[in-house]
């Protein structure tokens, strides 16, 4: 996620986006398109949701460049800020809905089901945690961020984000010790 | 490695290439090239559409069945200006028609054919108010 040296660094992809700059749009969104859409799918489970958030988070920067001071923080942070906004509002308003999936059927080979259920297994899992320990295991754990970068997007400090996983993880082994499909899998 | 860590690697494997959905990255794309042409018209458009919509929708007028009115003359194809709220999902709606800027369909990648005074378009809303598609008049 962060960019290279040779790089443009992110303010100058946001000024040159804000200035309708498509190159630079989407040089932005390759950096952090993706990863905000994980961080939001897994905090609420809803892809619909995941995308709007998407869009409003983007939609603002776009309209509002100079809402983003490089000086006052990364933008990571000022995304990932926005998008937790937004995921909280979403949780206030009532839990998100996704729609159930489609493709298991009978036939689907006992090895996939079960390696299916166990994803989905944690990804419940994770979803369930309470938000500050959720944040950092989506962070470090599925977007495989160093401690530092995760801070800096969740804008605390690296110790901070250190304790966090390791109660976050703690949690979420004793969830999934109750998951049935995991249990299976263990015999 | 612990047995969780594992499992929450094998997580992120089977989701590394999730991403948004093409009609979000088109609908922020094009809100990128709106502010190009720095005439961001359609945001104005669009909100002044959804009070018409609006008032539209608390009219007198018996509500359900879409009222599309005929256009004898030809016009483009529908650009959907709200990906959020498919058109395939609306079970009525209105069309109106409207004035924009003769650059208008340039956003939408139309070729001006040398045109230079307003174009007229017909706008789709649905029955919240909110503009879903734009096609041109050609």
């Amino acid at each position: 996620m962060p960019p290279d040296s040779n790089d443009p660094s992110d303010a100058q992809l946001v000024a040159r986006t804000g200035a309708g700059d498509e190159a630079a749009w989407e040089a932005l969104f390759a950096r952090y398109g993706k990863v905000l859409y994980r961080f939001a799918l897994r905090s609420t489970g809803a892809p619909d949701a995941a995308d709007e958030i998407v869009q409003e988070v983007f939609l603002t920067l776009i309209r509002r460049s100079d809402g983003f001071d490089p000086r006052r923080g990364a933008l990571s942070s000022y995304l990932f800020g926005a998008a937790r906004n937004q995921i909280a509002r979403r949780m206030r308003s009532g839990p998100v809905l996704a729609e159930p999936e489609e493709g298991v059927t009978d036939e689907t080979p006992l090895d996939e089901l079960s390696e299916t259920e166990r994803l989905d297994a944690v990804r419940r899992g994770v979803q369930a945690l309470p938000q500050n320990y959720r944040e950092v295991v989506i962070l470090c754990d599925l977007e495989e961020m160093s401690y530092e970068q995760a801070g800096a997007a969740l804008a605390i400090p690296v110790g901070t984000v250190r304790s966090r996983l390791s109660r976050g993880r703690g949690l979420l082994e004793r969830k999934l010790a109750l998951e049935p499909a995991l249990q299976e899998g263990q015999r | 490695m612990s047995e969780i860590e594992k499992l929450l690697a094998e997580a992120a494997e089977a989701d590394r290439n999730l991403g948004p959905s093409p009609e979000v990255q088109r609908a922020l794309g094009a809100s990128v090239r709106a502010r190009r042409t720095k005439r961001p018209w359609l945001w104005a458009a669009a909100a002044a559409l959804a009070t018409v919509g609006l008032f539209l929708s608390q009219s007198t007028e018996p509500r359900g069945a879409a009222v599309v009115e005929s256009a004898p003359m030809q016009t483009t194809e529908f650009f959907v200006l709200d990906p959020v709220r498919p058109i395939e999902e609306m079970r009525s709606g209105r069309l109106v028609r409207v004035t924009l800027p003769a650059d208008a369909p340039d956003y939408f990648g139309l070729p001006m054919g040398g045109r230079s005074g307003p174009v007229e378009a017909d706008v789709l809303l649905g029955d919240d108010g909110i503009a879903r598609a734009v096609r041109f008049i050609q």
